[in-house]
């Protein structure tokens, strides 16, 4: 559906290096990392917005350049801007958008409107983020894309609307065909409905996992902060001392079970705890 | 294409106090010159129209970044480019007939006029506005639309006080007499030819961060 290889932008201050990751049909993948890390900018190499500078990006088994248009029309992007003609109204915009596409579903879209609780009368810039989010998703969702590319969607959303979204992607994908594809830095979005994790810091892969992989892979260790020789702390990825004891990360909790014994409690991480302590160390 | 057309008319449509404006500019004219039309005048009517419509599209790109949604959109960049020389011809069209509509007007209402849209003028004024576009497209293209918007008010003065400035009809005669005529449509098409190839090379390479 997706495969990403060996991807690099250079910019003035910033680079993206060797990117690579995989997306099979029927699966959402999160894609995370914290602000700058260079998710936007991997999501715009895949929408040709940006030039790469070397690697290889294929959406359906085809070039993303040579086969631009014939991508486009399969997949359905929501960005974390809205990138509208603020003074048009709904109704005017989906009118430039949906002769675009030739699956276009009015009924469908009609659908979502209604659902969404937006009038197609409003003119844009009169709607708030999360409308306007809303607006997006009701087009990518209304022209039976096969992929769904997301940046930052849920961010300046409620959260009865966040739990919604996810309920229409998870259903969306139940018919093993289609794709989803979203980034965010909220990571307990994805911990209800992602199949696989792509974590980027600063530009470069850290993991890219299916999400039973990430969770049996890292492990949070407590304890008290007297069992934290040299020895131990080199054992953690990311390490956070506090007056009562320690928390950390870990890729071996095998290793220091085996050493540490009952003085050490084990707990599986949140997305958000692999996060933190892989990018403060 | 045609539907990137579509989207600039529905955009043009939309903003009701620039179309008011761009369609109340000959009437204006008209009024400012006492009915007095001469030649220059209907032919500056037609020029600016056709420049102000055009001048539309730009002011709506450059007041947000609906160039990440376009380009988005399945559709490929040199397409995109295409629609906007397209849209040239098209907005000339509309300046022509709405000018042609005002003078009828103006004669319907009794005004009596000196000159009237002929051949001659719509020889003249095309290659104007064509290579008017011919320079303003690659800029809006390459470097930026409010760039590309400023150049084109400025050119749209300049070329318009020359006009006023030389004598419109020996002009004419000189640059379209029989010897140069077809060197004056060749240079024209050559100019089209090469700012819409700069201009799809402009806008493959351009990066929308």
């Amino acid at each position: 559906m997706l495969e990403v290889n060996n991807l690099t932008k250079k910019f003035e201050k910033f680079t993206l290096e060797n990117i690579s990751f995989k997306l099979e049909p029927g699966y959402i993948m999160g894609f995370i990392g914290p602000n700058g890390a260079g998710k936007t900018t991997t999501i715009k190499l895949i929408m040709n917005l940006l030039k790469k500078d070397s690697g290889e990006i294929k959406v359906f088994g085809m070039d993303h350049v040579k086969d631009e248009k014939e991508i486009k029309k399969r997949i359905g992007f929501v960005y974390e801007e809205a990138y509208y003609y603020e003074t048009l109204t709904l109704k005017q915009m989906k009118d430039i958008i949906a002769p675009f596409y030739r699956e276009w579903d009015d009924k469908q879209f009609k659908k979502y409107i209604v659902d969404f609780g937006l009038d197609m009368d409003t003119r844009i810039k009169k709607l708030s983020k999360g409308m306007k989010t809303k607006f997006s998703l009701a087009l990518a969702l209304s022209h039976k894309a096969d992929l769904i590319i997301m940046d930052e969607p849920t961010s300046g959303l409620d959260p009865v609307f966040r739990r919604e979204i996810l309920d229409i992607l998870y259903n969306i994908i139940q018919d093993e065909k289609r794709s989803i594809l979203f980034s965010t830095h909220i990571t307990t979005d994805l911990e209800k409905i992602a199949d696989y994790i792509t974590f980027i810091n600063k530009g470069k892969i850290v993991f890219s996992k299916s999400i039973d992989e990430v969770f049996d892979s890292y492990k949070v260790v407590k304890g008290g902060k007297d069992v934290l020789d040299w020895k131990i702390r080199k054992e953690f990825i990311g390490l956070r001392i506090t007056n009562v004891g320690f928390e950390g990360l870990t890729e071996d909790s095998e290793k220091l079970k085996r050493i540490l014994g009952d003085q050490i409690i084990i707990e599986r991480p949140s997305l958000e705890d692999i996060m933190f302590y892989t990018i403060r160390g | 294409m045609l539907n990137l057309i579509r989207k600039d008319l529905i955009m043009a449509l939309s903003n009701r106090f620039y179309i008011i404006s761009t369609l109340l500019f000959p009437l204006l004219l008209m009024f400012l010159v006492d009915f007095k039309l001469n030649e220059q005048i209907i032919a500056i009517m037609i020029y600016a129209m056709s420049s102000f419509l055009l001048n539309l599209s730009f002011y709506y790109e450059e007041k947000s970044k609906p160039q990440i949604l376009i380009q988005s959109l399945p559709i490929r960049k040199r397409e995109i480019v295409f629609s906007k020389y397209l849209m040239v011809f098209f907005c000339y069209l509309i300046g022509i007939i709405y000018v042609g509509l005002a003078l009828w007007l103006a004669k319907f209402l009794g005004y009596s006029l000196h000159a009237n849209i002929n051949i001659p003028m719509i020889k003249i004024t095309l290659p104007i506005v064509l290579i008017h576009q011919s320079i303003i497209l690659p800029l809006s293209f390459g470097i930026s639309d409010r760039l590309a918007n400023a150049i084109s008010t400025g050119l749209l003065v300049f070329v318009n006080n020359t006009y006023l400035t030389y004598n419109f009809e020996r002009t004419s005669r000189r640059l379209l007499n029989n010897s140069n005529r077809f060197s004056v449509a060749l240079i024209v098409i050559l100019i089209l030819v090469i700012s819409n190839i700069v201009s799809i090379v402009l806008y493959e390479n351009k990066e929308l961060t």
